[in-house]
């Protein structure tokens, strides 16, 4: 039988820990930092080389309608889009302000981030898909002038498809997937913010 | 640069002790207690601009560290962690020292606390006064003083169960 004393006596005789010396921290920062800037740049290059070669098309090739023009538009605004939130994901990943709060707020914090992200990815997801979709589907109008009857029925019944299966299949698994993951956090922050309640 | 450098040195070797006893605690497992240690001097390296000295740098960085535990939120590797340390903690003890034994005892103990009950019994058994401690928690003096009584028994109590079998 031990009493506290005894126990807190215990915890000073533990080892000192040579995992981690200051020294491997500072090489970790600044390889952190370099590992997210290379990253974001590669994104940014590539993206910037589709959306250059799309607008090129875009510009010189003559197309017999404008729906085809319209679908490039679109697969255009869904690129620039994706840079924008690339660079704006970067920027907020460097920004820690919250990490100086309360535990009780900062539990509160991460709820509201929590499901913040989760209405993004599940929203964006949807958008994403749907513009995907019209933007093929205008495609297809300009395609009817230069293909067979039967390549453009082939064409048409595999895009529904890909749609469909798009729309009733992966995207509500993946929005079930991150909602059962939200409910999961969620329920483990209300159980933590209890806890630091005054 | 080379000050800024000099001063998280400094800084390090002075809360690292603490920081790792803390982490170590809340995660139960020595290894994400170090991940999550490098995390929270990370922050403290980003942040160091920002702190004003409105209070010890000790309870600011103590707070960084509570936060980033709490983020710490994988819940289903959690559980399965918790299963494999069980049988880690139980292997190596018959390596390791007498001594060695029951501290890893003891936080197999601290493990099987409440989350915030975890985060202050480590700060309790480090010995960080009281009021620090309500400070980096959030909790009044008060009530804190209630809550270690508590967990300090409930604690006793575990691992005087876990010495009889």
């Amino acid at each position: 039988m031990k009493d506290f004393n005894e126990l807190k006596q215990l915890w000073h005789v533990q080892p000192e820990n040579d995992g981690v010396s200051y020294r491997t921290i500072l090489q970790t920062i600044k390889q952190t930092k370099n590992k997210y800037t290379t990253k974001l740049l590669s994104h940014v290059i590539s993206i910037a080389i589709i959306i250059l070669i799309t607008s090129y098309i875009f510009i010189t090739v003559p197309f017999y309608t404008w729906t085809t023009q319209l679908s490039m538009f679109i697969v255009l605004i869904c690129l620039v889009y994706y840079l924008i939130i690339q660079v704006r994901d970067y920027r907020a990943i460097n920004r820690s302000e919250n990490l100086l709060d309360t535990p009780e707020s900062y539990i509160l914090y991460l709820q509201q981030y929590k499901q913040h992200r989760h209405h993004f990815n599940t929203q964006n997801y949807t958008i994403y898909t749907l513009c995907l979709s019209v933007a093929l589907a205008l495609y297809m109008i300009e395609m009817s002038f230069y293909v067979s009857r039967w390549v453009l029925i082939v064409f048409i019944v595999a895009a529904i498809a890909w749609f469909l299966l798009c729309y009733f299949i992966l995207m509500k698994v993946y929005i079930r997937k991150e909602s059962e993951k939200l409910e999961e956090l969620i329920h483990k922050l209300k159980d933590l913010k209890s806890q630091f309640t005054d | 640069m080379a000050h800024k450098e000099a001063l998280f040195k400094e800084i390090f070797e002075k809360n690292n002790k603490r920081v790792y006893h803390l982490c170590y605690g809340y995660t139960g497992d020595s290894d994400a207690a170090d991940d999550l240690m490098q995390e929270t001097f990370i922050k403290v390296w980003q942040n160091l601009d920002k702190f004003r000295n409105q209070s010890q740098i000790s309870t600011w960085i103590y707070r960084i560290a509570v936060n980033t535990c709490l983020s710490h939120l994988r819940i289903e590797k959690r559980k399965a962690t918790d299963e494999i340390n069980d049988n880690i903690i139980e292997t190596k003890a018959e390596e390791t020292s007498n001594k060695q034994e029951q501290v890893d005892q003891l936080y197999k103990c601290i493990a099987q606390l409440e989350e915030n009950e975890r985060i202050i019994i480590t700060m309790v058994l480090d010995e960080i006064p009281y009021q620090e401690i309500a400070e980096i928690s959030g909790i009044s003096e008060g009530n804190l003083r209630v809550k270690i009584h508590r967990i300090k028994n409930k604690l006793t109590e575990i691992y005087n169960r876990h010495e009889r079998f």
